[in-house]
């Protein structure tokens, strides 16, 4: 516990260090800049870069995979914060062998055809009953805040700074059959202090 | 220094030898060295590009989520690997993460652009993509420093070194060892044709030592060594042989010709005697052409008789032993000059008597030398209002030259070479009396001392005559 803090705080501080280089800044924050439209903030131009990232990291059971020619489905529940950023990231992607589709969910029952939700601030009501369909049908849930983690979603957004890092429930993912790389667990923001709990 | 045809075959041997091995030893070593180089070099960048794989695999979430810190907490398990000295990771073609922390700008590409490795300044550097589910997402750069290779190849450099050393003096010791056996049958080939040619014995023989080429040479040597010998051993009984016959002959010769002298004189006296008695017994001559041919006959008689004096002495000269001592020449030639007074006490002769050398040599021979010389002079100066006779000492040729000049008749240089034959003469006898021995009788002293002697004439302008034999001193040098 003590090193993940250690570990995060320097890490923090690298971070500041690197985001006061102007030059350094720019170079992070341009990359996913150039297949986005201006109107997009950057946070969740980074956060849309991760939700495509996190797929790579993640082993899904070969049952809850799509069948070999289905494609790979990353679901946007609520109100989509990254416009169609997120559409032309993954643009020719490919997933797991296959090919990748941003849906924009509508109903609950839909949830079953993703491999990857993300579940918008906005569904907060409904948090507890998604992330218990996703559970069970080893769907990775990625949402936002430190409460999303805390109440059984598996990879939650938090802000470090001027930084984007995420927090992995590492017992949910588990309960839910997916195994989570320890290379991406290892970038895992600490745990909130006992305090917050 | 000698050049290497002419030093002694034991040496060329013994270099032969090392060289050959030195040669065999550097190839192996330089072999060997090139060898471990290209190894080495192979398992380097092997060992890199396993440790750019390992970091770069382990850093794609890192890449993936933006995360230089944990980037870096990979490469600073480099620090395990001292010789790794430089890494980077770059995020597409961007800087990403480097080590060490602050490592200068210089180090690693601006911008990487496929894989690739490169040996330079003593540095491994290699660049590898990292890869994210077949997407090229990044570069790592390594730089190793090779200074594990260059202290190996130093240390195989000393070992090489003293190894070579230590077999350039055990080849050494061997070649000492094993050239003697090829040389010394040679050598002692060599040494029996220096005894051979310093002492003439063809006696010896050359020692074999085996049944190679060189015993073999020594063989044919040895062979021809015998025939020689045999022809020289036939040789030498034939010379003797011979030399013992024209010993025999010539004696036999020399007491022909003695008696035939000697049996010669008598009668010749008796003629005289009687041609004598006759005349005093005529009494006053009645008949002047009777005296005139006693005379003649009693003339012819002498004549005969000093020839068969000269031929007596002539063949004496060729039988006597010379006895050599030395000899005041200038004495001999005054005391020779004082002898032929009464001769030219009604002409008008000018003799000039230079100093001579003294000379080793047979006194009663060279005496007669100088008498059968000065007489000729005297002789063939007589149609000469006056004559000049120079006895005189010269160097020609760096050679000291006895010289007895005058201003007589001459004669024509055409006859010189009959000058020195027995009755060989170049005046008629009418003219100027002689035996036609005198310069004969000379010229064989002069050949018995081991001299020479030789002329220069012209018609009616006087003769030289010179001589010299070894033992004569230089002119000057007293």
């Amino acid at each position: 516990m003590n090193h993940a803090l250690l570990r995060a705080r320097s890490g923090m501080t690298a971070a500041r260090k690197i985001l006061r280089r102007p030059l350094c800044a720019a170079v992070f924050l341009l990359i996913p800049l150039l297949h986005s439209e201006p109107s997009i903030d950057t946070e969740q131009r980074v956060k849309a870069t991760f939700l495509f990232n996190f797929a790579q990291f993640v082993d899904w059971p070969d049952s809850a995979l799509p069948a070999r020619g289905a494609p790979f489905v990353i679901g946007i529940l609520g109100k989509d914060p990254f416009n169609t950023f997120l559409d032309e990231l993954v643009r020719g992607q490919t997933i797991k062998e296959r090919k990748l589709e941003i849906r924009r969910l509508k109903r609950m029952e839909e949830i079953s055809e993703c491999q990857v939700v993300f579940v918008s601030d906005s569904e907060q009501a409904r948090f507890d009953r998604v992330i218990a369909r996703c559970g069970t049908n080893s769907i990775l849930t990625v949402g936002e805040g430190d409460q999303f983690a805390r109440r059984g979603g598996m990879i939650a957004f938090v802000p470090a700074g001027n930084k984007v890092r995420f927090r992995i429930n590492r017992e949910a993912a588990e309960s839910a059959s997916l195994s989570i790389s320890s290379k991406l667990l290892r970038l895992s923001a600490n745990p909130p202090a006992p305090s917050y709990r | 220094m000698l050049s290497f045809r002419d030093t002694p075959i034991q040496t060329k041997l013994t270099r032969l030898m090392l060289l050959i091995t030195a040669i065999a030893l550097l190839v192996t070593v330089s072999v060997f060295i090139a060898y471990e180089v290209v190894i080495y070099r192979q398992s380097s960048v092997q060992e890199l590009t396993t440790v750019a794989e390992v970091i770069g695999r382990n850093s794609t979430a890192a890449l993936s989520f933006d995360d230089p810190e944990d980037a870096i907490q990979f490469l600073e398990a480099l620090r395990a690997t001292p010789h790794i000295v430089a890494a980077r990771i770059f995020k597409g073609t961007a800087r990403f993460a480097a080590y060490p922390e602050g490592l200068p700008d210089t180090e690693g590409p601006r911008q990487p652009a496929g894989e690739g490795y490169r040996f330079v300044d003593g540095h491994l550097e290699l660049i590898r993509p990292i890869v994210l589910d077949q997407a090229r997402i990044g570069f790592i750069y390594v730089k190793a420093n090779l200074d594990a290779m260059y202290g190996r190849l130093q240390l195989y450099g000393v070992i090489a070194g003293l190894m070579f050393l230590i077999s350039m003096l055990v080849a050494y010791a061997l070649a000492r060892s094993f050239q003697s056996r090829i040389s010394v049958p040679l050598l002692e080939l060599a040494k029996t044709a220096q005894v051979i040619t310093e002492r003439r014995d063809f006696s010896v023989r050359a020692r074999k030592f085996g049944r190679d080429e060189f015993g073999l040479l020594t063989d044919a040597f040895n062979e021809m060594l015998a025939e020689i010998h045999a022809l020289n051993t036939k040789l030498e009984q034939r010379v003797r042989d011979r030399t013992a016959d024209l010993e025999s002959a010539n004696r036999e010769m020399e007491a022909f010709t003695y008696t035939v002298s000697h049996d010669l004189r008598a009668p010749l006296r008796h003629i005289d005697g009687y041609a004598e008695i006759l005349g005093e017994a005529m009494g006053k001559p009645s008949d002047p052409e009777a005296v005139e041919c006693l005379q003649k006959i009693r003339r012819s008689a002498r004549h005969l008789g000093k020839l068969v004096d000269d031929l007596l002495n002539f063949s004496r000269l060729g039988r006597s032993e010379l006895v050599r001592l030395p000899v005041q020449l200038t004495a001999l030639a005054q005391e020779e000059i004082n002898r032929l007074r009464p001769e030219t006490q009604h002409r008008q002769v000018e003799w000039k008597l230079d100093p001579l050398p003294e000379a080793d040599c047979d006194p009663g021979l060279m005496q007669q030398v100088f008498a059968n010389l000065l007489s000729n002079a005297v002789k063939y100066t007589r149609s000469r209002e006056k004559a000049v006779i120079e006895i005189t000492q010269q160097a020609q040729n760096g050679e000291p030259v006895i010289c007895v000049r005058d201003n007589g008749v001459g004669f024509n240089m055409k006859y010189s070479g009959k000058l020195f034959g027995v009755f060989q003469r170049l005046h008629r006898a009418e003219e100027f009396e002689g035996t036609g021995v005198g310069l004969a009788s000379v010229e064989r002293i002069i050949r018995k001392h081991g001299g020479r002697i030789w002329a220069e004439a012209d018609v009616g302008k006087g003769a030289a005559f010179y001589f010299t034999i070894p033992g004569l001193k230089n002119p000057g040098r007293e």
